[in-house]
């Protein structure tokens, strides 16, 4: 059965990898703080753009035990009283004698009470900033949130992120490698740099990326027993093709490799992180495009899931044609030509737009 | 079609999928004359809700050659050959986090927790006011902290029955207070009061001027019972305003149903609990989506009980992993798959929640996770012991209504709910019952009709049987005796599953004699049955004599062929 006019070929999903984009990025505290922007500033990377306060929680310091005095006694070796501000590394509590010991104090903050030989204290509020990350113009300020960033660049979304975010130079790992990222292959060239591994994540890897001092990561994929783990990774990670052992789509690491040595912003939020390389602003505008509403033939996209998973191809006869899968589900399916020529039949649920 | 009779669009905006349907009368009677589906735009690069909507009714303007959305893109009235109204639900909006606090575990913020668990929202936290003040503040000052990571969007503040000391729950109030005095930018977070009916004006004094303050009746006026239900009401609404207006293109949506805009499980609850009360039922509901999963009891009088989380089959799959262990999942397979696939498998199908399985591995794959999914949620609200069981069973969501045949969908209820006695099954056939169910409140005459023509596909009746015995061996006997005066026999042997020929509108007597230690549903083992007037529906009379709970061979083998004669069985 064809479809006619009658059903819409739009993909499900769309993901943007453009040379050239206007973009328009949200910077938002997460609660409230102070706004320190104005409407339509330029600002760059390391411009703050809000301050804001974090409370942490009660610390219970085990002063008593530390000092190996009984704890009923720990008030004889005070050297603070309850209810006064301590700064960082001050002297809380000390013992004289042949082994003199002194506890400091591990943050500012407020001693509220003693505990059964601990030392209650109440950590002040940080401050914390929230950096543009990126170069643009300020086109709104949310007041008490933030503001939003308009700028040019080169954008690329990914699919999964371990969240965070940062900015710094792209760099290739290396050229050619698209397997499991080896620990050999990182060392001090990519300190603070964001680094591009075309293959799939590795634990050695990770944890040699890490020792290297990186800032941010964008990679293929991730073996989904490494996922719990990269949560506690001291930098952002991204991934363009999702879980498993896949390595990066071919015009996704063509995209990257026209990126490197830039400076750009990564944003490695859980549901769409991003890419950002923005261009200098003296680059012209960029034609704004509306969203995708119809497939157009030519356009790559990948398939998700079924005989041709995570495959790229493009799309060869975009008019919507009633198929039955092999799964025995009827779905909306277009025409598209894989890399290496063969046409296949594609669910429209199951197309992702690359562009 | 009656020039009198009004016409009505309904839709229901998932957080995958859009459906909407054209509900008119035709001679005399009102049907689902049209339908539309599209795949969701909340999310970039469309980012508007509306756009699939107006995919979904293009179809149905194709299909009806009529004009239902003008070229300004607002609804066309009925003038001007358009409808009369437009009702809507929507389960597209993540939940709600919310932190409970309360003046005592075992009461008040027990009941928070439940009231939270029946709509879009989640506990982060329940905090007692022991717990708040203990170690000079610690709890207080751990609250605070959530707060400032922009982690809580809802605060809800229970406590003391109504005839009750207020000083209590007023102390709790002031030391809350006092946190959100202590937050940067005087930020008003919604606090929902469930609390003593006698404290509410100086609630309003103490936390009027910090929040924004919403108040309900206390679910707990006296120790002699709960009452929930304008609790849970009151929650439904902030999840309205605080998660599903914002999304983009919902605030223009909401203004075209003319505040007949409500959550998908409370559409889904009223459509129930009418047909409940129609026909004298009990009714258990089962919603498997993308991002949540829902339970509904009907209760007779009563309001239906409720119970949802965000474990679902897209995004919501996520959820699920660290609750259910993979060889929970493999058990449900007919071929073998390692803990490293099935993890992959679901990591990946919450990235694309919109894709159809392509292949038999990944259709039997998400009815697997879908088996999981719905015994999760349905254990969470029906009696471990499976005592009074349900007479009927809907279950709604793409899995199960688009299923390539309906004994697939049958197993899959079957399996996940494992349901006791004589049991009818159906499915919401096209995703429209809960607005259908919006429908009910101001047309229950249109609402009834559709539901009851074209709203449910009747899968057939179910007879499980409790008790355990040898493979193989005889469980039951049985004789139907049909309509038309024909007769079938035969036994079902344990271990097994059988289906017996009565179709859609027929309706048969049904004599079971079960084997000793085998139980009906009736309470008592071995005890003969007659039931009269069974009905058919599109798969049949199904006889599940396979013991409760279910039990598989130990050896993975043998345990993967027993599911596969299980699928031959039923017919899938």
């Amino acid at each position: 059965m064809d479809a006619g006019d009658r059903i819409l070929n739009r993909p499900a999903e769309a993901l943007s990898v453009k040379d050239a984009k206007r973009i328009r990025e949200e910077r938002l505290v997460p609660l409230s703080g102070e706004v320190s922007v104005s409407y339509l500033e330029k600002v760059d990377s390391s411009t703050v753009i809000a301050r804001y306060l974090t409370f942490s929680h009660p610390l219970l310091l085990p002063v008593a035990r530390s000092l190996s005095v009984p704890e009923d006694q720990l008030p004889r070796y005070l050297l603070r009283s309850v209810g006064e501000e301590v700064k960082k590394g001050e002297a809380l509590a000390g013992r004289r004698g042949l082994l003199p010991r002194v506890y400091r104090s591990p943050t500012a903050g407020k001693i509220v009470a003693l505990s059964r030989g601990r030392v209650i204290l109440d950590p002040s509020p940080s401050t914390t900033e929230l950096l543009a990350h990126l170069s643009g113009t300020v086109v709104e300020v949310i007041p008490a949130r933030g503001a939003v960033i308009e700028t040019r660049g080169a954008v690329l979304e990914g699919v999964w992120g371990n969240g965070g975010e940062t900015s710094g130079t792209l760099k290739m790992v290396t050229e050619g490698e698209t397997g499991p990222l080896g620990k050999e292959f990182l060392d001090f060239r990519f300190s603070e740099s964001i680094v591009v591994w075309k293959g799939w994540a590795s634990k050695e890897g990770l944890l040699a990326a890490a020792d290297a001092g990186i800032r941010g990561m964008v990679l293929g994929s991730l073996p989904a027993a490494l996922r719990e783990a990269v949560s506690s990774l001291p930098y952002p990670l991204m991934l363009t093709e999702g879980f498993g052992e896949m390595p990066m789509a071919r015009p996704i690491a063509q995209f990257l490799g026209r990126q490197t040595w830039q400076e750009v912003y990564l944003s490695a939020q859980t549901f769409r992180p991003h890419l950002i390389t923005p261009f200098e602003l003296t680059e012209a505008p960029v034609d704004e495009e509306g969203p995708p509403l119809s497939l157009q033939p030519g356009q790559h996209v990948r398939i998700i899931g079924g005989e041709w998973a995570w495959r790229i191809g493009s799309v060869s006869n975009p008019t919507p044609r009633w198929h039955r899968l092999e799964s025995g589900l009827f779905a909306w399916c277009v025409e598209v030509t894989l890399e290496e020529g063969k046409k296949v039949a594609a669910p429209l649920t199951n197309l992702q737009l690359l562009g | 079609m009656d020039k009198q009779s009004p016409s009505y669009l309904i839709a229901d905006l998932g957080s995958a999928y859009t459906r909407a349907a054209l509900i008119e009368p035709v001679a005399g009677e009102y049907r689902a004359l049209a339908l539309g589906q599209a795949t969701s735009t909340l999310d970039p690069p469309w980012s508007d809700a509306r756009l699939a909507l107006k995919e979904a009714i293009a179809q149905i303007q194709t299909s009806r050659h009529k004009t239902l959305l003008s070229e300004e893109n607002g609804l066309v009235p009925r003038e001007a050959g358009g409808v009369d109204s437009f009702l809507a639900t929507s389960s597209a909006a993540p939940p709600l986090r919310a932190v409970a606090l309360g003046l005592a575990q075992d009461y008040s913020l027990k009941i928070a927790q439940r009231i939270v668990v029946s709509t879009y929202a989640q506990t982060l936290q329940a905090i007692d006011a022991r717990r708040l003040r203990l170690n000079h503040g610690e709890g207080a000052r751990g609250l605070l902290s959530a707060f400032s990571r922009g982690e809580v969007e809802l605060l809800i503040l229970s406590g003391g029955t109504d005839q009750g000391d207020p000083r209590p729950v007023l102390d709790l109030a002031r030391d809350l207070a006092v946190l959100l005095q202590a937050l940067p930018g005087g930020h008003r977070f919604p606090i929902l009061y469930l609390g003593n009916r006698k404290a509410r004006p100086q609630i309003v004094q103490i936390l009027g001027p910090l929040a924004t303050l919403h108040l309900a009746d206390n679910p707990l006026p006296s120790l002699n019972g709960e009452f929930p239900w304008a609790a849970q009401e009151a929650l439904e609404k902030i999840w309205v305003e605080e998660k599903l207006l914002p999304l983009p293109g919902l605030p223009e949506l909401s203004s075209w149903t003319e505040g007949h805009l409500h959550p998908t499980l409370r559409g889904f609850a009223w459509a129930l609990d009418y047909l409940a009360q129609k026909h004298g039922l009990r009714l258990l509901g089962v919603d498997i989506g993308a991002s949540s999963t829902g339970a509904i009891l009907t209760q007779g009088e009563k309001p239906p009980e409720m119970y949802t989380e965000n474990l679902g089959l897209g995004q919501g799959m996520v959820n699920l992993l660290p609750r259910v262990e993979a060889e929970k999942i493999s058990r449900w397979l007919p071929f073998p798959a390692s803990e490293g696939e099935i993890k992959e498998w679901m990591l990946m199908k919450s990235l694309h929640p919109y894709s159809l399985p392509q292949t038999r591995r990944e259709l039997f794959l998400e009815q697997a996770v879908a088996r999981e999914t719905i015994s999760t949620i349905a254990e969470e609200i029906l009696p471990a012991d499976k005592k009074g069981y349900p007479d009927m069973v809907v279950g709604r969501g793409a899995l199960l209504s688009t299923a390539p045949n309906p004994q697939q969908a049958a197993l899959v209820l079957l399996d996940a709910l494992q349901p006791a006695g004589v049991v009818t099954l159906a499915l919401d056939r096209y995703g429209i019952l809960p607005p259908l169910g919006a429908l009910a409140h101001i047309n229950p005459q249109a609402a009834t009709q559709v539901l009851e023509r074209d709203g449910l596909l009747v899968l057939g009746t179910v007879v499980s049987l409790l008790g355990r015995g040898s493979e193989g061996s005889t469980a039951l006997g049985f004789q139907v005796t049909y309509e038309t005066g024909k007769r079938l026999e035969g036994e079902v042997a344990y271990g097994s599953l059988e289906v017996l020929p009565l179709a859609k509108g027929q309706k048969a007597t049904v004599e079971l004699h079960p084997s000793r230690g085998f139980d009906v549903g009736l309470g008592r083992r071995g005890k003969a049955a007659v039931l009269a007037d069974i009905e058919g529906g599109e798969v049949g009379l199904i006889i599940d004599a396979r013991g409760r709970p279910l039990s598989w061979p130990s050896d993975p083998e043998n345990s993967r062929l027993k599911v596969q004669e299980w699928m031959q069985e039923i017919g899938s």
